[in-house]
Parts: C-alpha cells; sequence; structure tokens
C-alpha cells in the first residue's frame, strides 16, 4: 500500500478550522507583495495563516545552473538551492526511492539514474533503465511496495523497473507524443495512469488501457503534474506554464482553478516534491523543541515513527530522580571533596548534566528544565548549593510534576525546602505584637507575580486585559500578598523537634558538634531537605526569645486573598490548619484564569518561540483550562499542545521575522554534545562539569540565576524598536558584546576538547568526549558535510546561502591527513555555533 | 541618508539599512536607523556619570540611620532582626543636621571619612519613583496615579532606570542622554555608554551609535573564528564577518549579529587603549593582584575597571562617559544583619578606592558616582529580614558633589501609642504607607535629573528624557556644583 501521508494542507485546513478562519498574528509581512510573488494568488492580501490553506510542494530543477531550486517551506521563495545535473538533456525527478519517507532527488541522464537522498547534490546511488530515444522517466509506486519505482514511458508503454535495471510490470496507456502523468485522481489509495494532450487529461484508474475520465484543463506547450493540493485525498491537476503553476480541483467534475502561483522561471523543468522532501527537518524541529537536541539517528527515526507516538513513549517512560543519584554517593564525595558544599555542588551537577546529556526521558528533561526557569530557585551563594538534597530534591519536585498537574507542582513547590529557604518561606510566623515583626512576603509575592498569575489581568490569548482608560488591570495589590503571607505562614523544615517551642533555624537532627561530623550532616540535610515542609503546630515563642505568644506561629485569622470572576476560596475563613490554609491559597492562585495564559506562554517561549501569537498561546490556555476531560492544569496537555500545534510544526511560521528563539548556552552546550553521542570518559560516566555560570565558561548554568527573576525576563527586547512592536527575545538578556565574543572561546574548546571540569589542559580521562566519526567521514565531501551538520546543529534550517559558502570555505582547507579532516569539521562547527544562522532556532 | 555620521561604522550600517528593509512595518525603527546622530559638537572638557545599582532593594534605613534619642528607640523597637548594633555606627555629621544626630551603617567607614573629611559623599533621603508629588492620603485614596506594579522589583527597576514609569519600557534615561549628548564625543568609535554588568535598562538608546558597549571582568576579547590564521574572502573569519553583517530577514538573528558586530568594533580599541593604563587592581581591595586575578568584591571589580577606562580616556577619544556597575543580593528578606552588612562593606571598599584614583588621576571634579537600586524596604521585620518598600536615601559620591550634607527630606522615625510613626519633617505628614515603607518625598526624577545637568544636559532636553519632572517642584536638588 502507498503511504498516506496526512498533507500539510489538510492540517493547515484543520487548523484553520478549529481556529474559526480568525488566526491574526500582530505583525504583518512586510513587503508582501514581492516576498510572496510565488505564492497563491488567492492569499496574497491575506495574513499568513490563511496564505497556507493550499499546499504547492513547488520545486524546479534550472538546466542552465544544473540546480534544483526548492521551496523549502511553503512559502513560494527558493528555500533550498542543491546543484545537481546539468544540461539540457537532463531530466529532473523527485520521489521516494529508497522508501524512508523522504523524497530523494533524482537527475535522469540517458538511461542512468543518480538518485541523491540527502539534498547534498551527490548521487548516492545510481543505476540504468530505459534510455531509449524519448523515453520519458517517471517516479512513483505502482507496485504498493512502499518505494517509488522507476517508471519509463515509451510511446504508451509503461515500463515499471527496479533499482536493479529490471521490469518488474508492463501497461499499455496513450500514444506517442503524450505527457504521462501518475497520481491517486479518484483517491482509492492507488495510483493511476493518465497522459496528458495538448490541453485534455485522458486518465485510466484500472490501469487496461481505457480512458475512464476525460477533463480540458491546461494548453498545448504546459507541463502537466498532478498531486493533491486542497487536501481533499484526491490528486488535483496542476500544469507548468513558463514560471507559473496553475492547479485545478480533480474533485470536482469539471476542474476549477485552486490557485496560481509564480515559481521558476521559462525553462525550467517542475518538479512537485512529494511526500515530505522534508521529513528530516520536521523531525530535527520537533525534537529541538521537546529535547535537549537529537543525533542524526534519534532524527531518522522520529522522522519515520511521527511526533505523537513519540509523546506517548515520553510520557509513560519512567523519571529519574535526581536525589537516588546523589544521595548514594555523597559519603563518598564528600571525603573526597570536604570543604563545605564540595561535594553536594559537584553531585548536583552532576545529576542534571548526566540526565540532560544521556537521560532517555528527554521531554521530561526539557520540560524540567524550562520549569526551573520559571519557579526559578538558584545555587548561587544559596544553600541550595551545599546542603544536601536541596537542589537535587527541588529538582525531583519539578520533575514529578512536569506531566502531572500544575496545581500539584505549585504546592509541592511552595513546601520544598529549598524554596522555602530560597524565598524565606521556611520559619516565616504570624506578627509579633512584641516585637512587631510580619509575616514574610517574599515567597507571597512572587508565587503571584512569577510562578502563576502575572502583575496584570490577562486574556486567554496573553495579552493584557484593559480598562476603560485603555489600562492595564493589576491582578493584586500589596494587601493581597500581605494576606497571602498570612496565609502560607507557620511552616518549617520537617524532622525537628516539634515539643519544643518554635524552632526553624535548624533541624534539631543537625550537627553541632565542632568540628561538625561532616558525615551527620549529610544525613540531617537529606533529612530535612529531601521532603515536604511541615508546619508548626506547638507553642509559638515571640523574637524576644521570652514570651510566649497564643496559638501556633500560622495566622488563623480570615484572610481575603486573590478576587477574579468565579473565584475559588477568594476567602478564607479564621481557624483553619496551616495545611487548610496552604490547600484553599494554592486554589485560589491556580484557578485564577491568568496561569494558562501566563505561564503556557512562557512555556512556548522556553520550548519553542520567543513571540508565539495569541491565537497560539490562547490555544495551549485552553489545553490548561480544560484536558479535553474537563481536567484543568494537565501539563501533558499543555506540552502536546505546545508541541503539536501548527504555528510550532509547521514551516510556515518561519515566514514571520519575530519567529524562533535564541538558543540559550545551556541548552546548546547540551546540543553540541548530544548530537554526537559525547559521554564521560570516565569509568563510572561521572559528568564532572563545575559551574558553568561565570561569563568566560557558558555564562549561564542549571538552577544557578541570579535572582528568582531568572538569567532573562521574558519580556526582555533588545532594541528600542523591537520593544515599542512588542517583539522580545528574552534569551538575548544574558547576551551581551562580552559573552558573545567570550563563546567565541568556550564553544571553539567545547569542540575540539568536549568538556570537562579541569579546563582545556587536563588530562582526557574526566572529560565528555563527543565522536565526530560520522562527520568527520564525510569531510571530502564539503556539501554534504554542511547538509548533515545542518540537520544536527541547526534543524535543516540553515540559510541556503550560508550552506554554500560554508562548504566553498570547507573546500579551501587541504585535505592531507585525517587532522585536516578533523580541521574542516571544527571549522564547519565554530562557524555554525557562532553565527546567527545557527543561534538562532526557528 | 544625507550623512553617514563616521562613527557608524560599516558593519552598523549595512546592519541598519538591512533591518529596516526586512521590517518596513516597524516605522519606529527606521527612524532610529535614519536619525543620524545631531547635537552639539565636541566637548573640550570631560565629564563622567557613575550609576551605582543596588539590586534587590537596598534597605537604606540602615544605610543611613537617624541616631538622636526618640529616634534611636523607635529603631531599636521596632527594626527588629533588621536592625544593626548601637556600638558600631559610624556617625556623620551633616552641615544641614537640623538638630538631629546620623550615623553611616558600620561597613561604611570610608564613605564617612569621604562624607565628614573629604565632604565628597551627600545623601539623598527619601527618593522614590513617583508619577506626581503625592501625600498619604493621596495614595491611600488612589486620587493621584501611582507607578504601575510598585513594590514589584522587575517594575521598580525598569522604572528607576526608564525614567518615565507611564509607559512600556523603551529606552533608559542613560540612553536617552547618550542619544542627545553622544556628538560630544566627535568621531570615536567607543560609546558614551559602557556597562561592566551586563545588559540593564539604563542605557538602552535610540540611536545606533549611543547603544551601550558592555564589559565584562576579564576585559575585552576580540572576535576570531576558529582557524582565523587562514586568510582571503573564503576564509573562515571573511565567512564569520560577511554572516554578521548580512540583513536578515529574522529580527533575533539580526539583534545577535548587532550584539556581535558591536563587540567587534569595539574590542580592539578597547583592548589598546586598556593595555596603557594597566589593570589598577593594587588599588583597588578585594580585586586580586596582576599575577592572581579573581575578584571577592565584585563591585570594586566593576569599579576599577572604570577607572581604567576614565584614565584611557584621552586614548578612547571621549569626553562623556556613563557608565553602569551593579552589586547584587541587596533583597534582604532573611539574614539581612549579616548580608547587608557584606555588601555595604564591598560598596564601601568600592566606593573608596575608586574616589581616591578619580582624585589620583586629576579628575576626581568630573566624575560623579551616585547609588541607584529598585525601592527601599520596611522598617518593621519579618523575624529575619525586611520586605520590599518605595522611599530609599542614596549617596552621591565625587568631588564635584557639594558634600557633607542631606539632600532632600530625611523622615523622623518615633513611637506613637506603641506603634512606629514615620513622619516628614518639613510636612508634618506621615509617609508610611504600611510597616514603616516609605512614601517618597522626592521623585526619583528630581534626583536623577540633577545628575544629568550636571553631566551637560540641557534644560531642554531634561524635560525630554525625565518626562513627569515638571509635576515636582523643582529639577535639580543643587548637590553637584
Amino acid at each position: 500500500m502507498a503511504r498516506q501521508p496526512v498533507s500539510t494542507a489538510a492540517r493547515h485546513r484543520d487548523a484553520a478550522t478549529a481556529r474559526g478562519q480568525s488566526a491574526v498574528f500582530p505583525i504583518r509581512r512586510p513587503s508582501a507583495g514581492l516576498r510572496y510573488a510565488g505564492t497563491l494568488l488567492v492569499c496574497a492580501a491575506l495574513f499568513l495563516y490563511a496564505c497556507h490553506a493550499f499546499a504547492l510542494n513547488v520545486g524546479v530543477w534550472r538546466p542552465s545552473t544544473g540546480r534544483f531550486l526548492l521551496d523549502a517551506n511553503g512559502s513560494g521563495s527558493i528555500g533550498i538551492s542543491v546543484p545537481m545535473g546539468n544540461g539540457s538533456t537532463d531530466r529532473a525527478l523527485a520521489g521516494d526511492v529508497n522508501g524512508d519517507g523522504i523524497s530523494d532527488l533524482v537527475i535522469y541522464r540517458a538511461g542512468i539514474w543518480l538518485v541523491d537522498e540527502n539534498m547534498d547534490g551527490l548521487a548516492d546511488v545510481t543505476f540504468s533503465f530505459g534510455g531509449s530515444p524519448g523515453d520519458v522517466p517517471l517516479l512513483a509506486d505502482l507496485m504498493g511496495t512502499g518505494k517509488a519505482q522507476p517508471i519509463i514511458f515509451r510511446a504508451g508503454t509503461w515500463l515499471v523497473g527496479d533499482t536493479s535495471g529490471h521490469t518488474v510490470q508492463t501497461y499499455h496507456f496513450g500514444r506517442a507524443g503524450d505527457l504521462p502523468v501518475i497520481a491517486d485522481f479518484d483517491g482509492n489509495g492507488t495510483p493511476d495512469l493518465a497522459v496528458f494532450r495538448d490541453g485534455t487529461w485522458l486518465i485510466n484508474s484500472s490501469r487496461d488501457g481505457s480512458v475512464q475520465r476525460t477533463v480540458s484543463f491546461g494548453a498545448k506547450g504546459d507541463v502537466p503534474m498532478a498531486f493533491d493540493v486542497d487536501g481533499d485525498g484526491r490528486a488535483d491537476f496542476v500544469v507548468f506554464r513558463h514560471g507559473t503553476w496553475i492547479a485545478a480541483s480533480g474533485g470536482t467534475p469539471a476542474p476549477a482553478v485552486l490557485a496560481t502561483v509564480a515559481f521558476g522561471m521559462p525553462g525550467d523543468q517542475p518538479v512537485p516534491v512529494e511526500p515530505g522532501l522534508y521529513r528530516y527537518r520536521d523531525a530535527a524541529r520537533f525534537l529541538a523543541h521537546a529535547t535537549f537536541g537529537a543525533t542524526r539517528a534519534d532524527i531518522v527515526s522520529l522522522g519515520t515513527s511521527g511526533p505523537a507516538a513519540w509523546l506517548d513513549r515520553q510520557f509513560a517512560m519512567p523519571r529519574s530522580s535526581f536525589n537516588d543519584y546523589v544521595y548514594p554517593r555523597l559519603m563518598a564525595t564528600v571525603a573526597q571533596y570536604p570543604m563545605a558544599g564540595g561535594a553536594q555542588r559537584i553531585l548536583n551537577s552532576e545529576a542534571i548534566w548526566k540526565q540532560y546529556f544521556e537521560g532517555p526521558d528527554q521531554l521530561r528533561q526539557r520540560v524540567t528544565y524550562a520549569l526551573s526557569q520559571i519557579l526559578v530557585i538558584s545555587r548561587e551563594n544559596t544553600t541550595a548549593d551545599w546542603m544536601a538534597c536541596a537542589a537535587s530534591t527541588y529538582a525531583d519536585v519539578l520533575a514529578a510534576n512536569a506531566f502531572g498537574n500544575y496545581r500539584d507542582l505549585l504546592k509541592a513547590v511552595t513546601l520544598n525546602p529549598a524554596m522555602a529557604d530560597y524565598l524565606n518561606l521556611w520559619g516565616s510566623a504570624k506578627a509579633d505584637p512584641v516585637s512587631g515583626q510580619m509575616p514574610n512576603e517574599n515567597y507571597a509575592r512572587e508565587v503571584l507575580q512569577l510562578f502563576s498569575i502575572g502583575t496584570v489581568m490577562l486574556n486567554q490569548d496573553g495579552t493584557p486585559m484593559l480598562d476603560r482608560h485603555g489600562v492595564a488591570i493589576p491582578t493584586y495589590t500589596q494587601a493581597t500578598v500581605q494576606s497571602f503571607a498570612r496565609a502560607f505562614s507557620g511552616w518549617t523544615l520537617a524532622g525537628q523537634d516539634f515539643t519544643q517551642p518554635w524552632q526553624w533555624k535548624w533541624p534539631v537532627t543537625y550537627d553541632r558538634a565542632s568540628p561538625p561530623d561532616p558525615t551527620r550532616n549529610l544525613v540531617a540535610a537529606c533529612k530535612a531537605y529531601g521532603q515536604p515542609m511541615q508546619a508548626w503546630m506547638t507553642t509559638y515563642l515571640s523574637a524576644d526569645g521570652v514570651t510566649t505568644l497564643p496559638g501556633p506561629p500560622h495566622d488563623q485569622a480570615k484572610k481575603q486573598l486573590l478576587a477574579y470572576p468565579k473565584a475559588v476560596s477568594a476567602t478564607l475563613p479564621a481557624n483553619q490548619t496551616p495545611m487548610q490554609d496552604l490547600d484553599a491559597a494554592i486554589n485560589n492562585i491556580f484557578n485564577h484564569p491568568n496561569v494558562g495564559p501566563f505561564i503556557g506562554r512562557q512555556l512556548i517561549q522556553r520550548l519553542v518561540t520567543s513571540n508565539p501569537s495569541p491565537a497560539y498561546v490562547s490555544r495551549v490556555a485552553a489545553a490548561f483550562n480544560n484536558n479535553g476531560s474537563g481536567v484543568r492544569g494537565d501539563m501533558r496537555a499543555v506540552v502536546r499542545a505546545i508541541l503539536l500545534d501548527p504555528e510550532a510544526t509547521d514551516l510556515a511560521s518561519v515566514q514571520r521575522p519575530t519567529w524562533g528563539r535564541v538558543r540559550e548556552p545551556v541548552w546548546r552546550f547540551v546540543q553540541a554534545h548530544r548530537a554526537f553521542n559525547a559521554r564521560p570518559q570516565n569509568a563510572e560516566g561521572r559528568y564532572t562539569v563545575w559551574d558553568l555560570s561565570n561569563s568566560i565558561y557558558l555564562n549561564q548554568d542549571v538552577l544557578r540565576a541570579p535572582s528568582v527573576f531568572n538569567f532573562y525576563s521574558p519580556t526582555y527586547s533588545p532594541t528600542p524598536a523591537l520593544a515599542q512592536n512588542g517583539v522580545v527575545a528574552p534569551e538575548l538578556e544574558i547576551e551581551t558584546t562580552d559573552s558573545v565574543a567570550r563563546y567565541t572561546d568556550f564553544s571553539k574548546w567545547s569542540i575540539l576538547h568536549g568538556w570537562g571540569a579541569y579546563g582545556a589542559n587536563a588530562p582526557d580521562s574526566p572529560w565528555i568526549k563527543p565522536d565526530y566519526s560520522y562527520y568527520t567521514a564525510l569531510a571530502d565531501q564539503p556539501v554534504k558535510l554542511v547538509a548533515e551538520l545542518d540537520l544536527v546543529m541547526a534543524e535543516g534550517m540553515l540559510d541556503p546561502v550560508f550552506k554554500d559558502q560554508l562548504a566553498a570555505t570547507l573546500a579551501t582547507i587541504p585535505i592531507n591527513s585525517d587532522g585536516d579532516r578533523l580541521e574542516r569539521f571544527y571549522t564547519a562547527m565554530w562557524l555554525i555555533m557562532n553565527t546567527p544562522d545557527g543561534l538562532v532556532e526557528k | 541618508m544625507a550623512h553617514l555620521p563616521a562613527r557608524v561604522t560599516r558593519r552598523t550600517f549595512l546592519r541598519s539599512t538591512g533591518l529596516v528593509a526586512a521590517l518596513g512595518a516597524m516605522p519606529a525603527l527606521a527612524r532610529a536607523a535614519a536619525a543620524a546622530a545631531s547635537g552639539p559638537g565636541a566637548a573640550t572638557d570631560y565629564k563622567a556619570l557613575v550609576c551605582i545599582f543596588l539590586q534587590g532593594g537596598n534597605d537604606g534605613h540602615n544605610l543611613v540611620i537617624p541616631t538622636g534619642g526618640s529616634e534611636w528607640s523607635a529603631y531599636a523597637t521596632f527594626r527588629g532582626a533588621a536592625a544593626v548594633a548601637p556600638d558600631q555606627l559610624l556617625p556623620i555629621t551633616p552641615t544641614n543636621a537640623g538638630g538631629r544626630t546620623y550615623a553611616f551603617h558600620p561597613a561604611l567607614a570610608n564613605l564617612q571619612s569621604m562624607f565628614n573629611g573629604d565632604r565628597s559623599v551627600a545623601v539623598v533621603a527619601n527618593t522614590g519613583v513617583l508619577m506626581a508629588p503625592t501625600s498619604l492620603a493621596q495614595y491611600s485614596g488612589g486620587t493621584v496615579p501611582l507607578p504601575p506594579n510598585l513594590f514589584s522589583h522587575s517594575d521598580m527597576q525598569g522604572h528607576w532606570q526608564s525614567g518615565n514609569p507611564a509607559a512600556p519600557f523603551s529606552t533608559g534615561w542613560g540612553g536617552r542622554i547618550a542619544d542627545r549628548l553622544t556628538t560630544l564625543n566627535g568621531p570615536a568609535t567607543m560609546p558614551m555608554s559602557v556597562s561592566l554588568a551586563g545588559t540593564n535598562p539604563w542605557m538602552v538608546a535610540s540611536l545606533a551609535a549611543a547603544q551601550p558597549y558592555q564589559l565584562g571582568a576579564a576585559g575585552p576579547m576580540p572576535l576570531r573564528a576558529y582557524r582565523d590564521s587562514m586568510t582571503g574572502p573564503q576564509s573562515p573569519q571573511a565567512l564569520f564577518e560577511s554572516r554578521i553583517v548580512v540583513p536578515r530577514f529574522n529580527v533575533l538573528e539580526d539583534a545577535y549579529g548587532d550584539i556581535v558586530a558591536r563587540s567587534s568594533d569595539i574590542a580592539g580599541v578597547v583592548g589598546s587603549a586598556l593595555s596603557a593604563v594597566g589593570s589598577l587592581r593594587a588599588d583597588f581591595p578585594g580585586t586580586g593582584s596582576d599575577g592572581s586575578p579573581g575578584a571577592d568584591n565584585a563591585l570594586a571589580d566593576q569599579l576599577r575597571l572604570v577607572a581604567c577606562l576614565i584614565a584611557a580616556r584621552a586614548q578612547l577619544g571621549v569626553r562623556r562617559q556613563l557608565f553602569f556597575v551593579m552589586l547584587d543580593g541587596f533583597d534582604t528578606h532573611g539574614s539581612e544583619s549579616t548580608q547587608q552588612g557584606t555588601l555595604l562593606a564591598q560598596l564601601d571598599a568600592g566606593l573608596g578606592a575608586f574616589y581616591r584614583k578619580t582624585v589620583e588621576l586629576g579628575v576626581a571634579q568630573s566624575v560623579t558616582a551616585f547609588t541607584a537600586s529598585e525601592f527601599g524596604r520596611t522598617y518593621t521585620s519579618n523575624g529575619s529580614g525586611s520586605d520590599h518598600g518605595w522611599g530609599n536615601h542614596h549617596l552621591v559620591v565625587g568631588g564635584a558633589v557639594r558634600g557633607a550634607t542631606l539632600y532632600g527630606s530625611m523622615p523622623v522615625a518615633g513611637i506613637r501609642s506603641n506603634a512606629l510613626a514615620l513622619v516628614d519633617p518639613a510636612s508634618g505628614q506621615s509617609v508610611d504607607v504600611g510597616q514603616g515603607r516609605l512614601l517618597p518625598t522626592t521623585s526619583t526624577d528630581t534626583y536623577l535629573a540633577t545628575l544629568a545637568a550636571w553631566f551637560g544636559v540641557g534644560a531642554g532636553d531634561i524635560a525630554a528624557i525625565f518626562p513627569n519632572v515638571g509635576r515636582f517642584p523643582t529639577s535639580n536638588l543643587g548637590f553637584l556644583g
């Protein structure tokens, strides 16, 4: 059976229908007339989404230059340029010859078929079939093998061959001078034979030589083609006429013109590309959103299985605990690094990098990392850096809830000791009339401002709600913050002696011996930081250390929380327990209508693109609000909605000038190693990567932000002009004239050596070494090397002009040894990693 | 385009025009790129402003402490865990003390000496972001517009640095100064604005030529491609440079390329200028030695590089400079007593060394440093620190400062009915919006416009740079001569 790929057109049409055809982007494509010279006239005046109601997989082969010129992304402009073939006698085709689901580029030259399987312009397979004067070559899966067979039309005889040059089937239909076409006109899943005769199409679906349908469309001199343009599952009629493509519906008795597109020029041979020339690219782009980067094998694998099945597997994968990595190694490591906190610091980083680099649960890791940049704690100058199990437990909390419910995540984060330490919730007590001290407001403020709802009321699409004066509406006041501070008061670390009066400085198990016994301290700290906080229900001692105050340190008075339409728990009654207040306060926050758009938009920014359209945000927020089964806050639904949204998956988005995200340093670092299966060279497989946040290294590290505001703000704009247009580039907040220069050096060392804890001159043993062998073996073919690096380092999205330039530059490096091959590889990697071409993920 | 300013390099020119082409629908951008810098001709004198941002919200209640009997009683009673021990306070003697007594935080020994002895330090009391003069009744009644998102770090940092809290962020007031005065630097490649602490809102300018250069602690670094020994049009270096300047459709690519282009243009100039003046590490305690660099005092290290750039002003060809340095960690909700002391000691050591260096370089009269911070903090404690406030006290340091003086109005602390009272002595009204969060009595517009005027911004431009300053009684506090 021939494969039936879901066509791009069908997906667009469904998406457009779901959106009520009203998707509008904030930024109109400039100079639409020029840019869209090659797209469908039916949409030239419309916004971008509407422009892709149809898909023409247009491409041409230009005899004068010997190049395939292909529309990379449905934009109607040339996106890919592949040098192959030459002269006026070559014939160009595209089809899936090797059955990998991806169209191959083929040049037919007097009976010789040159098959390029990966767009590098080089023949990967060559065979002979046909070759008589007047033979017309075609590619189609007439045999239902899942591969396109070479076919020769010879004066009414159709010879179906194989790549060994044997004829496996023969049909008869048409006559000399006819132009043959193969396509599934009747939509029954089996390709039909057709011939084009001076504007008349004769169709033989049963392949028995009889004319079963006659259609008039086109004119003498046109080049005929047929493929499904409107997504109805039936092939449509398409003719190429001196650089113009005219498509007419094949699903109606009389063909009606669907679209007219300018692409190519007179003298070009049209090369419609179907199926999925770009499937690897789609797979690579998806994996760039969902993981820390992919190997070639990952991309090929996803390219044949598809993202839905991949997501299911990822959601089902068991979680590996960071604490389970850290805890068993603590005792041994503390002996190796006796300085305070040394062992914890090393092990936390090892646990994180190991999972990021080689964990099979890449989606969970990627989402966890995204959450760590929204619900921020930092190891930078905080107890989380040196308290055993503090950072690793927090990372576990994020990972455990990454595929759970956002409400549970908020609650777990609120009760997590590392967070409580970072934002001072641990030990925050109700007002003390003796000392005048008040509950700590730090966590209460940031849980609202940063972890859930933000400072202003939002529409579901993430845009601010405005009052009648056009002014944004605050979500809360200082009084609200103080109420939440009271609602969250009275908590302390677990494992204490709760018979004592209000202790919160340290768990009582903490070793107070002098000098301290590091082993006992580790055990005590892991006990205190490894589990949620507990409420202190016994005596509350005033800060004066003398006066006993009535009740527990939790504020038991009534509290007014967030008010919003259909608010949940807007008021907390008096005399609730600390946990009752906390649960209700979390419910009050979680049910606020802002959470979906506020968190959804940031997750999109972290995973996919800095400037999602309001419609995209709205779709993700809708998934947050209701997973389809009436459940609010289902993170799996949110992650699915983000990664499978047409805006994320379709190449059409690239046509927006604000599309994409600057790859942040941590992601780049992991990607550049993952792409080449880098593994530590030490026996235990430990990732001895120390703090990389210094600007002379990576300028960023995991759980090491300078403050709860993360390394960068989701609203950061790099220039006033972009700011005035509401365009953001969060990751550029940490890119400076200093950091970009330092990265040229960091990336160089990383490419040359991999990375390790001891600097560039250390012995190789502790290093994380990439395996470049597949790529250095391609160094003699610069075009192919660049094409392959494009796929794993830039999702196949590099500008073709840059790729040509890069290949030309590599070719100037003479090859006399394997060392020279490495030099070509290093040079290509460095240029991809340091130019805007490679640094911006699109 | 009529005239290409000399300092707009080929890269900058190519890039900005390319961006305009790609983003034709963004008129503001076209304006910014098309507008050639115009303004006064090259200056003959030298001036520098150094913004010291105390990130997190410094607790000004502990920076300058009224120590009179009843004021100290209030302090000792209500500051709780945030209080400084009385026996360590460093008395200062303002010329306008008005019968009250004051002290600096115990960590500020250098600044105490500079305040009392050199008279090179002034205090600006209870300044904060306001939209208009605001009384406590107006605040409570909501009858005067307030800065959006009061008490939020990110918003208040933005307000301080934009000087325009009512509008969505676009440019900083430092950037707007550079837009107008960049021609004072003639054809210099070095931008007027240099940040030693990364990107910041303060320095964001409209003009390409007025955008800041960011310098890291390790100094400038040239941008050299891998295999930079190769030459010729197809060399890696040539390809790298061409990909940096090529006009781009994607604005994120363009913005990244713009940073690289600026880095590449300026690093060489800075590198050669700095090599002539040395590291100055010996003069800045806590910044390591030439043989073993490494800073215990990150602020001192930034101020060291500022001093280096000032010392290299002739080589750089600059007459006006804006510097941004930052000390982070002032968000002392917890452990305030130790954390704030550590940070203020770094501030004191850094500023002391910096001031002495400007004296030694003969530019003390030409260099003014000032503190800024998103907000002050609560007067009452939360048990281990203090929470977000509003009005705050700040320091101005330099030879041009009319020092040993308090500017603005220092609230009087007291106890009324067993509760804290913070009263503005000028009006007799309470300035406590809750838990000792100060309602500012001097607008940041006034404080900052005073600095801008000294730097050379004309009266007309002051109003343009600080759009709200006209709502306040004065635009100049007079602390700079």
